[in-house]
């Protein structure tokens, strides 16, 4: 009797449990996906996306799909540096002239542009409207066929526009996302551990303290400064920001040694770690210089390349979503179900990762797009300045740059132009807002 | 309270002398001697019979104190083995002589003196104050224009949500809000400035040519407003959607409350509610902003002044970190931190003083 | 919403199809005379100003104006204007011609003294006669230690003394240390400054020589001498007009900082042309190329030499620009070269440059006349290709050494034979060397102020890629450009030298000891016979023979390939037709300001 009675209350909370899980899908659908998210908007982001993902396929050098000598190849999609055009014929695939090749079949991407192929025939600024030349298989000059025109026309050094449109969206959205993404985790690190602990409850011995701030300068002194004065070190080439990661991962990796080890052990004089005061003025001193200028300064200091423009925008946008974090954590600690789960002896991270973070990542997913967004403005900005990524990588606010020295090629200024503004407007739009208002304003949150 | 406005005072001048320590670490990691950099002369860096002089540069280091240690103490690996450090203590340093002065020509930014300026070797304070200038001054253009603008919007669509006007400006502001504003300026330009099109302003600059010594203050600023007009929109076309739309949802909010109820039961026109009830209770947020106006100001915008030369601080710290004019730089970043700074003070304690809750909260 | 957007697109799209880019195919003759004199406009159009005063695109305003103290480019050329020299270089023709100076100077015969007279009408604004004592002065304030002049400073260490004539009130001499082609030619670059405005109390007479540079002077000796230094050093005689004190036809009015520098000619002046000369020199500064373009346009600039070469062809395709300005490419000594990093070994690279086959194979695949059509564009024809490291327009230009042709086969199998195949298919020419295979993957540093050298760059890697060389490109600004060239920290490097007609010194660029000592010799350049020619031309008066030095030293040049020179860089020139007399000349500045002559409205020439 008592059996089956444990019986049925272990199968009516099960049941709970999967209602509560369906009941839960429900409240994301309804509350994520119908409320939170505008499908239009959505859409356009999407089809930004796809055009990064497949930008490779809707512009380039190579044919899709060639057949020569009765075989059929697909050096579009293959990684290969050479195309065997037939048995004894082996070209390197740059130097191929694919647009004059012999072949039985070919079929070429939507744009057959390289972003940064100069098409010396169609050079000097080619307007859309102009037509386009090209050199034929005996040395004439000839008028192109429709597949190999310039559909936005070209630069002063005959490069496609809507082939660098199209390899810029892949720059933009690789900086905007992953430079948020760094952004997240940082300001989610911060802004949880000053909202959940605050100043009065991180408590821990002096003497672990001490062991972290050793090992730290023990780390910095044989990752930083040994490589300098020792020729040949493993570490001498490695950039400053790789280095600084991996002091920090071994600072973690010692500090959850020292955690486990001395789990059961009491008796220690521990004093409080005010991780509220040290969070909060950090991040005042962060905004206290304005982030342009200090985006500049740090660009002065790493080799400009892609990698530094998404670190350099990251490390500093992570202050407004730590404080978003560190406010919606100061609202929810207090709730009456979070003082529940403590007084069941729940541990902090249990607390935090099952019941605090799940409740509060609207504002963060917003700041996220949001920051994407301004990510945008402010890599096509950098890059407008002649600061920014390689110069290999075809970017929007190159191409912005390059039409700076000549008003009258409208269409390297439109079109570009067009392409970001559409983007920050999707990305803006796409977290509804009822009626235009609620504190999570898109606009209001972004500025 | 006390105790928490005790600590959150005691906190401001670790908070800038951490300030002061960051950006200096941060200003020299930048690669490029500046004294090296000064003798290669901007004529002869492509000048095929220029000279370098090893002696020139061993004094200019000297001059300054670019040959000492940065900071009071280093960690150098010692001279038997490479894997134990020894630590070197220095009392003249390049950070001392910066924070307290060389006791010589530079009395140190702790008694207020910047140094000078390794580019055009003038004072720093005289170069930022004849800079600083044109920045403040465009940045409160703006604002100005900017709420003279956006409140009669904001007004308007909270006075009818969910109308076509609500709906149609929202939508017009939101796409401004997305260009992004060197794209926008060179529209600007393109259209107002161009023969082609039309030419109602000038291109670049903020001034006429030619001394204005004599003329009048009406005169001087009649000849100085044209120039400004570009660069006022380009500002602040962004932030109109933001200030029409803190207004308008400041005074929904408002509007919502039991006095306003109050207000109309006792038969109140609709328009003064609005105009004598909400928008003064609204008004409070939208005032706020104003105070990020400065910090902004001292910064500039890169982008815009470079677009319209204007000679404003952006421009002159953009130029200054290009020629590793470190003085220049760091000055900035400090005034821009003591603005800013004494701004979150002075707010954290009048808040505090408002609202108890809130150093209660930390208390606790 | 979708309504507005497509809307604000068909708008702006009929807004900027309005101003429809023309191309302009019409060149000029090429022309390697090194001045040109332009023909006056033939009316005087009635939409032009009056105004007898020119106002000039500088791109960068000056750091200051100080005499001696400064290192930009535009206060070189503002400084022009306000201060004498003794000696200028001769723009119409070839060699120096005196200023301040009666002539040229008599050489004793050791080569070391040089006697020169003044001129004896030369006063200075107070009215008081140019003197040699100013010149001592001069010399003695830009040599002495603690003056902040610190890049002109080696020029001036090679003087002994000057001793100024017992006899003659307006003669003097300078004495040198050592032998040099340049020892004359230094002088035309540094303003002349009156003593009695500087150091009215004649602090410096009391020190020789040799006293001014010697750092281990008695404290209290070298105290006077700092003070007065920390004087002169103030950042007011550089900034503050009345503070800017010169003997040139103008002089400083007014300086708005950031904007724009005013000159004004001098009411009374030793010069005779003055009062034909503008009114007012008025030098505005802009960096931004749209709104440069759009001050032109407005014909709100008057003249422009420093417009990017993008700005200037967009210009030069305006037909209503080119009806108010005269659009002109001139020639210069300055040239473009594709340094190779020769002695890679020594400065931690890897090995691919150091075998002068490669480099000569290299040489045969840079696409120069793309560059060249990529830079110039419908000009290109203008522009003259480089040989070696001798602009054709010098007389020392050796006419039978030929730069290398472009031939991609030769060079591939040039290439083959110097040991690079792709052996391991991976798109790049590999080697085995030492034991280690290494990829030919070389990196590129080039600047990254104009859109030019980012074009050339990127033609340059797609051009090496079709060959199987990998290059990275990597755009740097000018301080760690500079900083890398002389750390040696590339493989190829793309920049550009200028240089003037005056007999060349190579020893800063080719020299082998300025490769060790981190200076300019940025390939590694240089091994005995050529260390010996350089060091024998420097030194060599004769004429004859340095030429035919010069001559050696290019084939030798040719040979070796440390570089890949591109071409001789052309000047963009725009000046307003309301000015007649415009001459452009190949030597810097490029134009002389004074000689504009404001056209009269009545006859349309110029005016008496």
């Amino acid at each position: 009797m008592i059996y089956y009675t444990l019986w049925r209350i272990q199968e009516s909370a099960f049941k709970k449990k999967i209602e509560m899980k369906a009941g839960l899908k429900q409240t994301i659908k309804d509350q994520f996906w119908n409320k939170l998210i505008s499908k239009p908007h959505l859409a356009v982001i999407l089809a930004y996306i796809t055009v990064a993902i497949c930008a490779p396929l809707l512009a380039g050098r190579d044919p899709l799909i060639i057949k020569t000598s009765g075989e059929w190849k697909f050096p579009g999609f293959s990684t290969d540096k050479y195309f065997r055009y037939s048995e004894d014929s082996l070209i390197l695939k740059k130097s191929a002239d694919w647009k004059n090749m012999q072949a039985e079949f070919i079929l070429f991407p939507l744009v057959p542009y390289d972003p940064n192929e100069s098409d010396m025939i169609n050079y000097n600024y080619l307007s859309p409207f102009d037509t386009n030349k090209m050199i034929a298989g005996d040395g004439s000059t000839v008028i192109a066929p429709l597949r190999f025109k310039h559909w936005l026309g070209t630069d002063k050094a005959g490069r496609d526009v809507l082939s660098g449109l199209i390899h810029g969206t892949r720059t933009t959205l690789l900086v905007g996302f992953l430079s948020m993404i760094i952004a997240l985790v940082i300001g989610l690190i911060t802004g949880t551990i000053a909202g959940y602990f605050g100043d009065k409850t991180l408590k821990t011995g002096m003497w672990k303290i001490a062991v972290l701030l050793l090992s730290a300068l023990a780390a910095w002194y044989y990752i930083m400064i040994v490589p300098e004065h020792q020729p040949k070190h493993v570490l001498q080439d490695i950039n400053f920001i790789w280095k600084f990661l991996l002091i920090i991962f071994i600072i973690a990796f010692i500090s959850a040694i020292i955690h486990h080890a001395t789990k059961f052990k009491t008796g220690i004089r521990q004093t409080y770690i005010p991780a509220d005061i040290i969070i909060s003025r950090s991040t005042e001193l962060f905004q206290s210089v304005p982030r342009m200028i200090l985006i500049l300064a740090i660009a002065a200091i790493m080799k400009p390349g892609l990698s530094s423009i998404i670190i350099i925008i990251g490390i500093t946008s992570w202050v407004k979503i730590s404080r978003l974090f560190r406010a919606e954590i100061l609202s929810l600690k207090n709730k009456a179900y979070i003082d529940v789960c403590k007084s069941m002896g729940m541990s902090d991270y249990r607390i935090i990762l099952r019941h605090i973070l799940p409740n509060s990542y609207k504002p963060a997913f917003t700041a996220f797009i949001f920051g994407i967004a301004a990510t945008v403005m402010i890599e096509t900005g950098l890059s407008f300045l002649g600061i920014g990524t390689d110069p290999e990588r075809a970017s929007w606010g190159i191409l912005l740059f390059n039409g700076k020295e000549n008003f009258g090629a409208w269409w390297l200024v439109i079109f570009p132009g067009l392409a970001i503004s559409a983007l920050i407007l999707a990305l803006n739009g796409v977290i509804k807002n009822k009626n235009g208002r609620g504190s999570r304003d898109s606009i209001i949150n972004n500025f | 309270m006390r105790k928490y406005v005790f600590r959150r005072i005691l906190f401001f001048p670790i908070s800038l002398l951490a300030l002061a320590i960051a950006s200096f670490i941060l200003l020299k990691a930048i690669p490029g001697n500046p004294a090296e950099l000064k003798l290669i002369r901007e004529a002869d860096v492509s000048r095929s019979d220029h000279q370098t002089d090893q002696v020139a540069l061993t004094m200019l280091e000297e001059k300054y104190g670019l040959n000492l240690p940065l900071f009071y103490f280093e960690v150098v690996p010692s001279e038997n083995n490479i894997w134990i450090p020894s630590v070197n203590f220095h009392v003249d340093n390049q950070f001392h002589r910066w924070f307290f002065g060389d006791g010589f020509n530079n009395a140190g930014i702790i008694r207020g003196d910047f140094g000078i300026s390794y580019a055009t070797a003038q004072p720093v304070s005289q170069l930022i104050s004849s800079r600083i200038w044109w920045s403040v001054l465009l940045a409160l253009f703006s604002v100005l224009l900017a709420y003279f603008l956006s409140i009669p919007i904001g007004l308007k669509s909270a006075a009818s949500p969910g109308s076509v006007f609500d709906k149609s400006s929202n939508t017009l502001l939101t796409i401004l809000y997305s260009i992004p504003s060197f794209w926008f300026a060179t529209l600007l330009l393109m259209l107002f400035a161009n023969p082609e099109f039309l030419s109602i302003f000038p291109a670049s600059g903020v001034k006429p040519l030619g001394g204005m010594e004599n003329d009048s203050m009406l005169d001087r600023i009649t000849a100085i407003l044209p120039y400004l007009v570009l660069p006022t929109i380009t500002y602040t076309y962004s932030s109109l959607a933001f200030i029409s739309r803190t207004v308008r949802i400041s005074i929904l909010d408002i509007l919502r409350l039991d006095f306003i109820q109050t207000a109309r039961a006792k038969g109140l026109e609709e328009d003064k509610v609005l105009r004598r009830h909400a928008f003064r209770n609204a008004l409070l947020p939208v005032i706020t902003i104003f105070s990020g106006v400065f910090p902004a100001a001292i910064g500039g915008s890169v982008i815009i002044e470079s677009i319209f030369s204007i000679p404003g601080m952006g421009l002159t710290i953009y130029q200054s970190i290009d020629a590793r004019d470190y003085p220049v730089i760091m000055a900035v970043f400090i005034i821009t931190g003591l603005i800013t700074m004494t701004g979150y003070l002075i707010s954290d304690i009048l808040y505090a003083l408002a609202d108890p809750r809130i150093s209660f909260q930390k208390e606790n | 919403m979708r309504i507005f957007s497509i809307l604000f697109l068909a708008v702006t799209i009929f807004l900027f199809s309005c101003g429809k880019s023309g191309k302009r195919s019409e060149t000029s003759d090429l022309n390697l005379s090194s001045v040109i004199l332009l023909d006056d406009a033939e009316d005087f159009l009635p939409g032009w100003s009056e105004e007898n005063r020119v106002i000039m695109h500088i791109s960068s305003e000056p750091d200051n104006l100080h005499p001696t103290n400064g290192n930009s480019l535009p206060r070189l050329e503002i400084n022009n204007y306000i201060h004498g020299f003794i000696l200028r270089s001769n723009l119409e023709g070839e060699g120096l011609v005196a200023e301040l100076a009666e002539k040229l100077p008599d050489v004793s015969e050791d080569g070391l003294s040089f006697m020169y007279k003044l001129k004896s009408n030369l006063t200075w604004d107070n009215g008081q006669l140019l003197s040699p004592s100013d010149v001592i002065f001069t010399a003695k304030a830009q040599k002495c230690l603690y003056t902040n002049n610190h890049a002109g400073k080696s020029y001036w260490n090679k003087i002994e003394t000057i001793t100024a004539d017992s006899l003659d009130p307006l003669r003097f001499t300078i004495r040198m240390k050592e032998k040099n082609i340049q020892n004359i030619a230094f002088l035309f670059s540094f303003p002349i400054m009156q003593e009695s405005f500087h150091d009215p109390n004649g602090i410096l007479r009391a020190f020789d020589f040799s006293m001014l540079d010697d750092s281990t002077m008695d404290k209290g000796k070298s105290g006077i001498l700092q003070q007065w230094a920390t004087q002169f050093n103030d950042d007011k005689y550089g900034r503050i007009p009345e503070h800017i004190n010169g003997i040139g036809p103008y002089k400083v009015k007014h300086w708005e900082p950031g904007q724009y520098v005013e000159l004004v000619r001098k009411q009374k002046h030793w010069n005779p042309e003055l009062q034909l000369m503008p009114d007012k020199i008025i030098y505005k500064v802009n960096k931004d190329e749209n709104s440069t373009l759009l001050e032109f346009r407005n014909q709100s600039m008057d003249a422009s030499m420093s417009l990017s070469t993008g700005t200037f062809l967009e210009l030069a395709s305006d037909s209503s620009v080119r009806a108010n300005y005269h659009l002109i490419l001139t020639n210069s000594y300055n040239y473009t070269y594709l340094a190779f990093n020769m002695r890679p070994l020594e400065s931690g690279r890897l090995p691919l440059f150091d075998d002068h086959s490669v480099r000569k194979s290299l040489a045969g695949i840079v696409p120069v006349d793309k560059l060249i059509k990529v830079v110039y564009k419908d000009y290109s024809s203008q522009c003259k290709r480089m040989a070696t490291n001798v602009s054709p327009l010098k007389k020392e230009f050796n006419p039978y050494v030929k730069p290398l042709p472009y031939d991609p086969l030769k060079s591939s199998q040039q290439m083959k034979n110097a040991g690079w195949k792709d052996s391991d298919m991976d798109g790049v020419l590999d080697k085995v060397s030492d034991g280690k295979k290494i990829s030919f993957e070389a990196e590129l540093i080039y600047l990254n102020t104009g859109s030019d050298w980012k074009d050339m760059a990127m033609l340059i890697t797609e051009e090496f890629g079709k060959h199987g060389i990998k290059v990275y490109p990597i755009a740097a600004d000018i301080r760690t450009f500079v900083q890398r060239a002389r750390a040696r920290e590339f493989d190829l490097l793309l920049g550009s030298w200028g240089a003037n007609a005056l007999p060349e010194d190579f020893t800063q660029l080719w020299h082998s000891s300025s490769w060790k000592n981190n200076g300019s010799n940025y390939s590694g350049f240089g091994n005995d016979l050529s260390d010996a020619l350089i060091d024998s031309i420097r030194t060599e008066l004769d004429q004859e023979k340095r030429i035919r030095m010069v001559h050696r030293l290019q084939e030798i040049i040719i040979d070796e390939q440390p570089a890949v020179f591109l071409y001789t860089s052309l000047r963009r020139n725009i000046v307003h037709k309301r000015f007649g007399n415009v001459k452009l000349y190949a030597d810097r500045p490029g134009i002389l300001l004074n000689d504009l002559r404001l056209l009269s409205v009545s006859q349309g020439k110029t005016s008496p």
